[in-house]
């Protein structure tokens, strides 16, 4: 308990220290908001108008003072609006999430179907051909940016065979292109991880133990080093999951998937600060939850590091 | 093990023919890689232009070298950073231990909440575009990884039986770092070197494919396949070839990086 | 944990057996949804599905709630191809001899979507709605403090019998054209709460309405069973935004959707590949945009009008036209572009002659620097600037004028800081009036020229273009119009380089998609292909 407490505390700092480099960051940002707003239908704006909206936006206050308010509205969960059309952050991101989850999530699958059999097979046995294809063939997947990979993908199952749509979330079908996307980008880093997991795990002596009482390599593994490596997995599926909504902002742009990325990329070529902001803390916070989440839970699996702090 | 090496000695070799020509071919081709000359454009590959031109009328095979130079360039100088940050912070951390040491944990706690291209997008979003904020947007977070790596190594390393030998017999901190740590961490700091190379160049590549990353002139990889991607029904050429660039110099780096990182491990 | 023991002891490895399952889990996935992308075909009875870059929607919000594209509301006065005022809600409209009081005819017989009619007292709630609430940014057209430039000094604005009255403390040329489209919105009055703010849906006179929408992602619309006019063929209409362009020509080349339309619909890049489908058919009309480049001529080298004239001159613009925007622009000559009709200058002339460029730069000498192309990093994501700005930075330097090209985010810092000698960017009027360009950018007094130092300070230009704006005198006001293009055309400010068309797409299944130079296309005629 107190070990979640003190991951909680460590993590609420770092937030802190996030909004802090976020806003400082975005206001230092060279340009007049106002301006560009009201410029926005590609006709240029009076001096009148840019003043009058600069005051509304409360521009023409000290930064810190602005920094102060903001912070204020955030504890509040109010992350400000818009500048692009006056929407509230806050419920413009959230009602991207669901989209965003799904994403990662069915990323999240398709990784950890190639992962897991991947790393398992290869502990087993690490020199079949089989194997090393598959291993090889993920890993020069993964290699290549997930732009690349997924301009191939809809390139050739959705406009010329026309096997699966284009992309967006109008049909149950439009996860498949970006989650695949994802997915392999991530399967090959996580497999790794899990390989050296087993690996720790396949060196100990209660390994030696059970071959020695006569159990076959595979059922030592299966039996024995899985479980054993199970801490170590939450850790690297947790990395995983965040690793997968960090490069949901490329996929997202890309398959037209209307997530949280998708809008932080919209917001930031829109210049739209206040969105821009609000995604980044969005960010920090459900990172750090899933963070604080996985070592929970690998406490609770394991517990020898319950008293530890590292 | 003979395979392994297999493994790091091809991705060696590719790794060193993509360097040489990224870096070589600029300079012996004959065209500019960054001169429009619209009268050629879009030329299919010929003998002029072995892989024919983009729609300026650039030598496409030059610009790709040319733009993959300054990928690997920008990728190497963000790695540098990170490494020679991460490797300093995280010796000190290992070695002093105490209020340093929860520093640096605190730090990584927030690099980790700032995932992928999260900050980098803010960061590019907002300051001018241009190698000094890529370059902001990508070292803050890159060198936390190598930092406690590093640290952990020290921290291991500081324990062994002959740096604690070395201590009684009177040897000063710098002369522990030099002769009895240094050589430990020299390993694992170049493996988290290769891979934060892999990721600064996908991240640089992807902020640039997103039209937030290197302005015009400039232009990596990520920028020439954003720019061609409009023509790719009229010439997938302009897409495919950057592209396979790009993959290639991953697909190098990454078989490097895994042979380096656990010899006995290769795919 | 238990789970996997019980798995190992029964001989298979457990892995196989999870792979099985998760497999089978996966194609079932693939398979069940596969039956869902169906849909997009079938719903092509009766239903149009179009794509559009940008969100047409924007909220209550916003001082329309919708881009007047998806045809909820429909404006006093809209534009004919010529960007001549043209009726809309108003039929006729007659103005006073002196200029200051405009009387306009509404329509009879027209109701909102929510059934109530259309009065004079309902377009007075609009118009004095639009002044309390400026000034207010949106993303279609801001509405400016005072809303000078589209209801010129308004004095008063009542409802005279069925007629909407104009009292103006300014007498102006043209007041239809200034209102025209988005600043004449007019939705009935119940649609707007006490604060100017919509209180719910938009309620319109179009022949659509407006049944759901997600922000940024879809629109769906129905036809209006009150609508005034003849009913539209497609009773549903689904507008996606899609913003990135590669996946905008995917979703349309794999069938999901019938058409794009909107500014930017298709990057020039795409226009030829798109139009040697035989599946679709690319439209393109001349729009309101054009590519301009505007000098610093406060200091520097372009404080000299000769090397001002040697930029004109080396710009290449058939080629840029042709090659760098892929045929979907034509060689800019006269400040105002053909749309304008006859008030646009048919006798300007921008040669190609980077001959005699060389020797006006030989003869004015060298610049100590190079010269700094500037350009937005966001207009590059919507047309070739880059490539613009790389063709025009080579021409330069071989005039003798080294130039290098800065993309950024801010130009307004930028400019206000000096630290530019050429701009590349494009403007667009909001309504048909020529007087807005000339006004704001280039009086004396507009900001644009004074604060971002374009230092072009001629009284006669101020001159002719306060007559023009006054001048009740069509003729007087096309001749006045005329001059001052040709004085531009010598003192070179700011030059036009292309006119931008807007190509938008739509599959051969439909017929009737046109587009007019405001980008709005009459979703209402759009029908499928017998």
């Amino acid at each position: 308990m107190t070990f979640a407490v003190s991951r909680a505390l460590g993590a609420a700092f770092a937030l802190l220290v996030v909004s802090v480099l976020t806003f400082s960051l975005t206001s230092l940002a060279p340009g007049d908001p106002a301006e560009e707003l009201l410029r926005r239908g590609g006709i240029q704006p009076t001096q009148a108008s840019v003043a009058a909206l600069r005051a509304e936006l409360g521009l023409d206050r000290p930064a810190a003072v602005q920094y102060l308010g903001w912070l204020h509205g955030v504890l509040r969960g109010d992350f400000g609006r818009s500048y692009a059309d006056g929407t509230p952050v806050a419920a413009q991101i959230l009602s991207r999430v669901p989209a965003t989850l799904r994403l990662a999530g069915a990323g999240f699958l398709i990784a950890v179907a190639l992962a897991v059999p991947m790393a398992v097979r290869a502990q087993i046995r690490p020199h079949t051909a089989l194997g090393r294809i598959t291993r090889a063939l993920t890993s020069a997947i993964a290699a290549v940016p997930p732009y690349v990979v997924g301009i191939l993908l809809v390139s050739v199952l959705a406009v010329e065979l026309r096997i699966l749509p284009t992309g967006g979330d109008a049909t149950a079908d439009g996860v498949i292109l970006p989650g695949l996307t994802l997915g392999v980008a991530t399967a090959a880093p996580l497999m790794r991880l899990l390989r050296s997991e087993l690996a720790a795990v396949d060196g100990s002596p209660f390994m030696a133990l059970a071959r020695a009482k006569g159990l076959t390599v595979r059922r030592a593994i299966v039996l024995h080093a899985l479980p054993a490596a199970a801490p170590g997995a939450i850790s690297a599926a947790g990395v995983a999951l965040i690793e997968l909504v960090g490069g949901a902002v490329v996929v997202e742009t890309l398959f037209n998937w209307p997530g949280v990325g998708q809008l932080a990329v919209t917001a930031v070529r829109q210049r739209d600060i206040p969105m821009v902001q609000g995604y980044v803390l969005f960010a920090a916070m459900a990172t750090l939850l899933v963070l604080v989440l996985a070592d929970v839970c690998v406490a609770l699996v394991d517990p020898r590091l319950r008293d530890k702090s590292r | 093990m003979t395979r392994p090496t297999a493994g790091l000695t091809a991705g060696g070799a590719l790794l060193t023919v993509v360097v040489l020509g990224c870096f070589a071919l600029p300079l012996v081709s004959p065209h500019d890689p960054y001169r429009p000359d619209p009268v050629n454009a879009l030329l299919p590959p010929g003998p002029g232009h072995w892989l024919g031109t983009d729609q300026l009328g650039r030598d496409l095979l030059t610009r790709t070298a040319a733009a993959g130079r300054t990928s690997l360039l920008f990728a190497l100088a963000v790695t540098a950073a990170t490494t020679v940050i991460g490797t300093v912070t995280g010796a000190v951390a290992g070695l002093a231990g105490g209020w340093p040491d929860r520093i640096l944990r605190q730090t990584s706690t927030m690099a980790l909440a700032l995932p992928g291209l999260t900050l980098a997008l803010a960061v590019s979003g907002v300051l001018p575009p241009g190698y000094t904020t890529l370059f902001i947007a990508l070292v803050p977070l890159g060198w936390v990884s190598c930092a406690s790596v590093v640290r952990t190594v020290v921290r291991r390393t500081a324990m062994t039986d002959y740096v604690l030998a070395s201590r009684t017999m009177g040897a000063s901190i710098p002369q522990l770092l030099r002769y009895d740590i240094a050589p430990h961490v020299l390993g694992p700091a170049c493996t988290v070197a290769a891979g934060d190379f892999a990721r600064s160049l996908t991240a640089a590549t992807s902020l640039s494919f997103l039209g937030i990353g290197l302005p015009p002139p400039h232009v990596d990889w990520g920028g020439m396949i954003s720019e061609a991607t409009p023509l790719l029904l009229a010439s997938p050429r302009l897409v495919v070839v950057p592209a396979i660039a790009i993959a290639l110099a991953g697909l190098s780096v990454m078989l490097v990086t895994d042979g380096l990182r656990d010899p006995a491990s290769g795919p | 944990m238990s789970s996997f023991a019980s798995a190992g002891r029964s001989g298979t490895p457990w892995w196989r057996r999870c792979a099985i399952p998760l497999v089978a889990g996966l194609i079932g996935l693939l398979s069940a949804c596969a039956g869902g992308s169906g849909d997009s075909a079938q719903a092509r009875s009766g239903q149009l599905t179009l794509a559009a870059p940008r969100d047409l929607f924007a909220g209550p919000d916003d001082p329309y709630f919708t881009h007047q594209a998806l045809q909820v509301w429909e404006p006093l006065v809209t534009l004919d191809a010529e960007l001549k005022p043209s009726p809309a809600l108003a039929t006729t409209w007659k103005r006073s001899a002196d200029g200051r009081v405009w009387t306009f005819q509404l329509r009879g017989g027209v109701r909102f979507s929510d059934g109530s009619p259309l009065t004079a007292e309902a377009v007075v709630v609009n118009i004095e709605r639009f002044r309390r609430i400026a000034p207010k940014q949106s993303p279609f057209f801001s509405l400016d403090a005072g809303m000078e430039s589209a209801y010129g000094r308004l004095k008063e604005v009542r409802a005279d019998g069925g007629a909407v009255v104009f009292e103006l403390a300014d007498p102006v040329a043209d007041l239809p054209a200034r209102l025209a489209n988005f600043f004449s919105m007019i939705q009935a009055p119940s649609a707007f709460d006490a604060a100017g703010r919509f209180a719910g849906k938009p309620v319109g006179t179009g022949p659509y309405m407006l049944v759901s929408s997600s922000k940024g992602q879809r629109v769906e619309l129905i036809a209006n069973p009150h609508y005034w006019g003849k009913r539209p063929a497609l009773g549903k209409v689904v507008v996606r935004t899609i913003p990135d362009a590669n996946a905008r020509v995917a979703a349309l080349r794999a069938g999901e959707v019938d058409a794009l339309i909107d500014k930017g619909a298709l990057l020039t890049g795409q226009v030829g590949a798109v139009a040697a489908d035989r599946r679709f058919r690319v439209t393109r009309t001349p729009s309101v945009l054009t590519h301009y480049l505007t000098f610093n001529s406060s200091r520097g080298p372009f404080a000299d009008p000769r090397l001002r004239e040697a930029v004109d001159l080396t710009i290449d613009r058939t080629m840029i036209a042709k090659r760098l925007l892929a045929g979907t622009a034509t060689p800019g000559a006269s400040f105002l572009s053909p749309v304008f009709g006859d008030l646009a200058d048919p006798n300007v002339r921008t040669p190609y002659d980077p001959e005699r460029a060389r020797r006006l730069v030989s003869e004015v000498g060298r610049p100590s620097r190079p010269i700094t192309i500037l350009i937005s990093s966001a207009e590059a994501g919507q047309f070739p600037y880059t490539d613009i700005a790389e063709v025009l930075r080579s021409a330069l330097d071989q005039a003798g004028l080294p130039a290098r090209v800065s993309a950024v985010e801010a130009t307004k810092t930028t400019m206000e800081s000096g630290d530019y000698d050429i701009f590349l960017s494009a403007y667009s009027v909001p309504n048909g009036d020529a007087d807005y360009l000339f006004r704001r950018f280039l009086r004396s007094d507009a900001e644009w020229n004074r604060q971002r130092g374009l230092g072009y300070d001629s009284e006669e230009f101020d001159r002719l273009i306060d007559r023009a704006a006054v001048s009740t005198d069509t003729t007087e006001r096309r001749d006045l119009y005329r001059k001052v293009q040709r004085l531009l055309a010598t003192d070179r400010p700011m030059i036009p380089v292309a006119y931008q068309d807007n190509p938008v797409v739509a599959s051969n299944a439909l017929t009737g998609l046109t587009q007019d130079a405001c980008y709005l296309v009459d979703l209402a005629k759009i029908a499928p292909a017998s």
